[in-house]
C-alpha cells in the first residue's frame, strides 16, 4: 500500500480486526483442536487435485444408476436431443410453458402466508479430536402484510443423525442441542418487506441480465443464480410471467443438471435439477425440486457427493434442505389457509 | 510425523491468524470460526496445491467459504437473513452524521455503501496488507486488472466519504443567534 495514500491509510487505520487481537490463537486449545482433527483425516492420492477425490466416481456412478432408470422412462424424448444440461433445459421450459399458462389473482390485501421446513447440519469436534454432525430441522412459519409487517414463528428443531458413530459422539459430548431454540416475533411495517415482485422484468433476457448482476457477488455466481431464482420462485405473489421466466433463465444457467424424478424431504414427488460444486473442498450439489404438472417449487436442498470425515454418511446424502409445504393468504397473522 | 503432516503444521501455524483475522474482518465470529475450519480442512485436502506463498490461495478459498455461508443460509433462513441485512442497510444509509463517533466507524460507514466487490478489493490492500500481485492471485485475476479494480473502488469510496462529509457538514452548521431568538 502507498504510504503517501492518504485514503488507504485511513481505511487501513478503520481495521476492525487488529494482528495484535488474533496474536496467539494458532496455538489456543480451541486451534489445536481444529488441528488434530483435520490431520486425522486420511487423504489419498487421487482426491488432490489432477485426479478424482475418492468417493467422486462412486458418488457419480450411484448418481447415474439412480437417475438412468428415471430417465429412460421419463425423459427419453429430451434425452435424445443431447446431454443432461438440455434435458434440463428441456423439462425446465416445460415447467415455464406451465407457469405461464395458469391464472392470477393478485391480492392487495391480508397476510401473504408460508410455511417451510428447513433443515441444516451442525458440525462440532469432540474431546477426542474426531469431528461429529447432527442434523437440525425446525418448521418455519410467516405472515406478511403488505406494509411489510408480520409475524415469524419458528418451531423447536428436531435433531437427527446421518450414521450412528454421530449420534454416539454427540452423546459422549454431552448431548448438545444446537439452533433448537423456538421464537415467534411480531415485526413493524416495513420489517419484512419483500422485493416488490411485480417491479422485475418479465423478458427472459432482461430478467437474466437482472439476476446475473445481483449474482455476481458471489465466487460461484451460476449457483447463486440458481438460489435466487429459488427464492423468487417461493413467492406466492410472483405473476406467472415472472414465473415462466425465472425457470427459462435457469434454463439457461451453464452447468445445470437433470437430475430426474425425486421425492422431496416433505414425502412429495417431483423433479429436481442442479449444479455441482467442490469450491468447499467437499463435492456437493446444489439443488431445486419442482412439480412439473404445477411448476410449483417445492423445495432446495444440498446434497453431499463424497465421503468426508466430519458426517458418518455414505454419499449421496442430503445435507440441508428446505421445502415449502403450505401457502396461501389469509386475513390475520394468527390464521392458516 | 510424516512430511505431509509437517508441511500442514507449518502451513497452519504461520497462517492462521491471518486467516482467522480475515474472516472475523467479513463475517461474525461463528461464520467466522467455520469458514477458517473449512479453508484449512481444505488445504489439508489439496496440499500438494497450496502455492509456496500461501495467503492469496488461502484468502481466495476463506472468500469462497463466506459466499456458500451466506448462499446457504439466504436459503435456510432467508427472512432472517432479509431482516438482518436491512437492519445493516439501514444503519449504513439512516445514520446520522453527528452519530458517528470515530474515524473508524465513519471509514466502515462509507465502505459500507460499496459493493461487496468494492469492499474485497480494497480491504485485501489495506487491512489484509496484500500488494496488487498477491491480491490478485487472491481474487483470481491479473495484477493490471486488479488495480484497475482498486482504482475505480478507490474513487467509489473517496466519493462515499465525500458524501458522508457533505452531511455531516449540513449537520452541523450553527443555528444563526436570530433563529434561536425567534425559537425561544
Amino acid at each position: 500500500m502507498n504510504p503517501d495514500d492518504e485514503l488507504m491509510q485511513r481505511l487501513a487505520a478503520a481495521n476492525p480486526v487488529t494482528s495484535e487481537q488474533v496474536r496467539g490463537r494458532a496455538a489456543s486449545p480451541a486451534a489445536r483442536k481444529l488441528h488434530r482433527a483435520i490431520v486425522s483425516e486420511e487423504v489419498s492420492p487421487e482426491s488432490q487435485r489432477g485426479g478424482a477425490p475418492k468417493t467422486w466416481s462412486r458418488a457419480i456412478g450411484r448418481i447415474v444408476a439412480a437417475s438412468l432408470i428415471v430417465v429412460l422412462l421419463i425423459l427419453a424424448p429430451y434425452l435424445l436431443e443431447g446431454n443432461s444440461g438440455s434435458a434440463a433445459a428441456h423439462v425446465l421450459d416445460a415447467a415455464a410453458d406451465v407457469a405461464a399458462a395458469q391464472p392470477f389473482t393478485p391480492s392487495a390485501e391480508g397476510y401473504v402466508y408460508a410455511r417451510s421446513i428447513t433443515a441444516a447440519p451442525f458440525t462440532s469436534i469432540g474431546e477426542n479430536g474426531k469431528p461429529w454432525t447432527v442434523i437440525a430441522r425446525s418448521t418455519q412459519e410467516e405472515w406478511v402484510a403488505p406494509d411489510g409487517s408480520g409475524r415469524v414463528r419458528t418451531g423447536l428443531a428436531v435433531l437427527s443423525f446421518v450414521g450412528q458413530s454421530d449420534q454416539a459422539a454427540w452423546e459422549a459430548a454431552g448431548s448438545p442441542k444446537p439452533g433448537t431454540k423456538a421464537s415467534d416475533r411480531s415485526f413493524g411495517i416495513g420489517e419484512l418487506a419483500y422485493e416488490d415482485v411485480a417491479a422485475l422484468p418479465t423478458d427472459v433476457h432482461d430478467l437474466a441480465a437482472l439476476l446475473r448482476g445481483r449474482a455476481q457477488i458471489a465466487d460461484q455466481p451460476d449457483i447463486e443464480m440458481l438460489v435466487i431464482i429459488g427464492n423468487l420462485l417461493r413467492r406466492t405473489d410472483a405473476s406467472p410471467q415472472l414465473r415462466a421466466s425465472l425457470y427459462r433463465v435457469a434454463a439457461a444457467i451453464p452447468g445445470v443438471e437433470l437430475l430426474g424424478r425425486v421425492t422431496d424431504e416433505a414425502g412429495r414427488p417431483g423433479v429436481a435439477v442442479g449444479i455441482v460444486s467442490d469450491s468447499t473442498g467437499w463435492l456437493e450439489r446444489t439443488e431445486l425440486i419442482f412439480d412439473p404438472a404445477t411448476s410449483r417449487l417445492l423445495g432446495e436442498r444440498t446434497e453431499l457427493l463424497e465421503r468426508v470425515n466430519w458426517i458418518d454418511a455414505d454419499p449421496p446424502v442430503v445435507i440441508e434442505y428446505a421445502v415449502y409445504v403450505a401457502a396461501g393468504t389469509v386475513d390475520s397473522p394468527s390464521e392458516r389457509p | 510425523m510424516d512430511d505431509r503432516v509437517r508441511r500442514f503444521e507449518a502451513l497452519f501455524t504461520q497462517s492462521f491468524e491471518s486467516i482467522l483475522a480475515y474472516a472475523l474482518r467479513r463475517a461474525d465470529s461463528e461464520q467466522a470460526e467455520d469458514a477458517v475450519a473449512e479453508t484449512f480442512a481444505t488445504a489439508w485436502r489439496r496440499l500438494d496445491d497450496v502455492p509456496a506463498e500461501p495467503l492469496p490461495w488461502l484468502f481466495a478459498v476463506t472468500r469462497r467459504t463466506l459466499s456458500n455461508q451466506r448462499r446457504s443460509g439466504s436459503r435456510r433462513q432467508a427472512l432472517a437473513s432479509r431482516v438482518t441485512n436491512e437492519l445493516r442497510g439501514s444503519l449504513a444509509e439512516s445514520r446520522d452524521p453527528a452519530d458517528v463517533v470515530s474515524e473508524r466507524e465513519y471509514m466502515q460507514t462509507a465502505l459500507g455503501t460499496l459493493s461487496h466487490r468494492d469492499r474485497e478489493v480494497l480491504m485485501l490492500v489495506a487491512w489484509e496488507g496484500l500488494n496488487s500481485n498477491q491480491a490478485a492471485a487472491a481474487l483470481g485475476c491479473t495484477p493490471q486488472a486488479f488495480m484497475v479494480r482498486l482504482h475505480r473502488a478507490r474513487k467509489r469510496l473517496a466519493t462515499s466519504l465525500e458524501r458522508l462529509e457533505a452531511k455531516e457538514r449540513a449537520a452541523n452548521v450553527p443555528v444563526p443567534e436570530s433563529a434561536e431568538g425567534e425559537a425561544q
